[in-house]
């Protein structure tokens, strides 16, 4: 670990440092001790040497006139010598001076002074000392080469011994020192982690600990199925707003210990967001999931009671099981919510993933995308289907498809991109597109001598968007299109959802002066007396009846009774999906006026189209 | 209580092993070497828990310093 290394680095040093300073200070101490003990020894041994002397003045007063002569020498040691010095500053010595000692200075002016000489590269103390009869007398010692440091041995493995526990000592107390950080740090850590993996509120792990979890059940090798519960509490949204927030935070706390681990048998459960929950089980088979998903309900039967009021709360649960509903976290989440939403918005109790649900699929983005790009760069067509007049045996309209090639000879359904289109806002682009292109066209044809009412579909964002129907006049009025030659055609069932403006909206289309229809008449729930009340002009009975007329008497019963209302209520009848003569037959004889379908001509382009125009073609011919 | 598990490797066991005889010898057998009566008995002391623990493959400072700091709550 690197903070352990660095703290035995910087103890070690720290502790090295010690020992120098300590150990340079005993070595100080024990030379300066040793000094002073050789100094009171050279004085000693003066004083010794001069009383020694001082018994034989005479003799040595007489050696001085009469040199050399018998000397004591036997009274100085080998590492010394002693230099004796009259009035007349001549000199003698005792014992074995070396050669150059006469060169040595000495500063003999202070009595009892101790000072360092060098004489042939050798040191000495010298001590002196003077004497009543005018003779002084000079030792020089030799500074024993023990004086330099450590005088003995058992100073030094003393010292040594130290230094090794001291630096010892230091690498534990850094060990101990790096155990306690990194357990400071750890305890730091843990706190961040448990704070970054839970819920404050209600103290369950969170999204993030979930996934984890999730990918850790995930990658093990069990033969269990992993599933994932996502909950969301139903009115959750009302609770907070009329109780307030304290409320719905308190509730949150109450259902996740009412869901707690002692109650159910669950790997983990987490707070995903607001009111929602996610819990991860094993289960062996998939019958389990209904078992567990009762059991999450059973514990939230009793209502949750406040001071005041008695909550009853109810779940939407989605489920999603690895690995049959994805293979891999991000994607179980995913579907598990999209579950989830599902059972929102069927307001069931739990619903299973499944892949045909998903409306969230990489497929449809990247069509969304394609979309997209196709309508930015027009490349959708508009493709013209005949309607065909059966009192004039005449084509006298055309419906307006929009046609989306994707890719060579193939087409993507408009019942595939309409809805695309209408649920990501493209559809307002594609309407005007296909308005825009449909009235140059009827521009076009009436110019080469071709009169036809054009259809076109308008969806509900269309209808509802006043800029729309300025652009409709707009458009109509650049191209000199008589109003009444266009038709625009209305799905029942966007005027159903449309209910309460609908009337008033399409009384401001109608004032523009086009015709409206009703499209897919049938499919929806509403009644033609409800429609006599609305400006339209045209029905246009839904395929599903009239490609059923051969076979069934009920829709041959169905069509014969709507044309009939229709027409005396005074509306135009427009039958989709004629595929054979015979349907052709049995409508003209319940006086259907017009019809369209592939017996009278596919979708086709305008080129095409204009073909037909021309030749005049007619149906029941061959 | 302190579970004894093994938390020093061999090659350290046999180093500490040695390294504490060694230490036992200077301290307490060759008294010549040290001849200072504490530091003697500071390094015999020393070479005791060597051996201790390189004979027990258990270090108490290791378990101190290294469990504790992956343990704890």
């Amino acid at each position: 670990m690197q903070l352990r290394g660095w703290l035995v680095v910087a103890f070690s040093t720290l502790s090295l440092c010690i020992i120098i300073i300590f150990g340079y200070m005993a070595h100080r101490t024990s030379q300066e001790t040793r000094l002073n003990t050789e100094y009171s020894f050279i004085q000693q041994r003066l004083q010794t040497l001069s009383w020694l002397l001082g018994q034989e003045t005479r003799l040595i007063q007489e050696h001085f006139s009469r040199m050399p002569g018998p000397v004591p020498d036997q009274l100085i040691g080998t590492e010394e010598f002693l230099v004796i010095q009259n009035r007349q500053g001549i000199t003698r010595t005792l014992g074995n001076p070396p050669a150059g000692w006469q060169n040595a200075s000495i500063n003999l002016d202070s009595t009892d002074d101790i000072s360092h000489v060098r004489i042939d590269n050798k040191h000495f103390l010298a001590g002196t000392i003077s004497l009543d009869n005018g003779l002084s007398l000079t030792l020089y010692r030799l500074i024993s080469h023990r004086l330099e440091g450590f005088h003995d041995y058992s100073a030094w493995s003393r010292f040594v011994v130290a230094a090794m526990l001291t630096l010892w000592l230091a690498i534990w107390g850094a060990l101990i020192l790096a155990a306690w950080i990194s357990r400071q740090l750890d305890r730091q850590n843990r706190r961040l982690f448990y704070h970054a993996m839970h819920d404050s509120l209600t103290g369950l792990p969170n999204r993030l600990m979930l996934r984890q979890e999730l990918e850790r059940l995930i990658n093990q090798p069990a033969a269990a199925l992993v599933a994932l519960y996502v909950l969301d509490i139903e009115r959750f949204q009302e609770l907070n707003d009329t109780l307030g927030h304290v409320y719905g935070d308190d509730l949150l706390k109450k259902i996740g210990e009412r869901l707690s681990r002692n109650k159910l048998s669950y790997e983990l459960m987490a707070r995903m967001g607001s009111d929602e929950f996610g819990i991860i089980a094993l289960h062996d088979k998939h019958e389990q999931i209904k078992e567990f998903a009762d059991q999450i309900n059973r514990q939230l039967e009793r209502p949750v009671s406040f001071d005041k009021i008695q909550f009853h709360t109810k779940l939407n649960i989605g489920v999603a099981v690895f690995p049959e509903h994805g293979e891999e976290t991000n994607s179980l989440i995913q579907n598990a919510e999209v579950a989830l939403s599902r059972a929102k918005s069927l307001k069931q109790p739990l619903i299973l993933y499944k892949h045909e649900d998903n409306p969230y699929s990489i497929a449809r983005l990247k069509l969304i995308s394609e979309l997209h790009h196709a309508i930015k760069h027009h490349e959708l067509q508009i493709h013209y289907q005949a309607k065909y007049d059966l009192e004039s045996g005449r084509i006298t309209g055309a419906e307006a498809l929009a046609r989306w090639e994707y890719g060579k000879d193939n087409y993507i359904p408009p019942d595939t991109f309409i809805p695309l289109a209408e649920q990501t806002g493209l559809i307002g682009q594609l309407s005007r597109q296909m308005l825009y292109g449909a009235i140059r066209q009827w521009h076009e044809w009436y110019r080469q001598g071709h009169d036809i009412q054009l259809s076109l579909n308008i969806c509900s964002s269309d209808f509802e968007d006043p800029l729309f129907r300025e652009d409709i006049r707009r458009c109509l009025s650049q191209w000199q299109v008589p109003p009444g030659r266009i038709i625009l055609e209305i799905t029942e069932n966007t005027l159903m959802e449309t209910h309460d403006t609908n009337r008033r909206l399409l009384e401001s289309l109608r004032d523009s002066g086009v015709i409206l229809s009703i499209d897919d008449f049938g499919t929806g729930f509403s009644s033609l007396a409800y429609l006599r009340h609305l400006p339209i002009t045209e029905i246009k009975i839904d395929k599903v009846f009239i490609q059923g007329m051969v076979d069934s008497l009920n829709d041959r019963a169905i069509v014969k009774t709507v044309i009939e209302l229709a027409h005396n209520l005074g509306f135009q009848v427009v039958a989709e999906g004629v595929e054979d003569n015979q349907t052709l037959l049995l409508l003209q004889e319940m006086g259907c006026e017009v019809i369209q379908g592939y017996h009278i001509g596919r979708p086709v382009p305008a080129n095409e189209f204009e073909d037909r125009l021309t030749s005049k073609e007619s149906v029941t011919g061959p | 209580m302190i579970q004894l598990s093994k938390n020093i490797r061999p090659i350290e066991r046999g180093i500490r092993s040695l390294v504490g005889l060694l230490l036992i010898y200077l301290g307490f057998i060759d008294t010549g070497t040290i001849p200072d009566a504490l530091f003697s008995f500071l390094v015999g002391l020393f070479g005791v828990a060597n051996l201790t623990s390189g004979l027990l493959g258990w270090c108490p400072m290791y378990h101190l310093t290294r469990t504790t700091a992956s343990d704890g709550e």
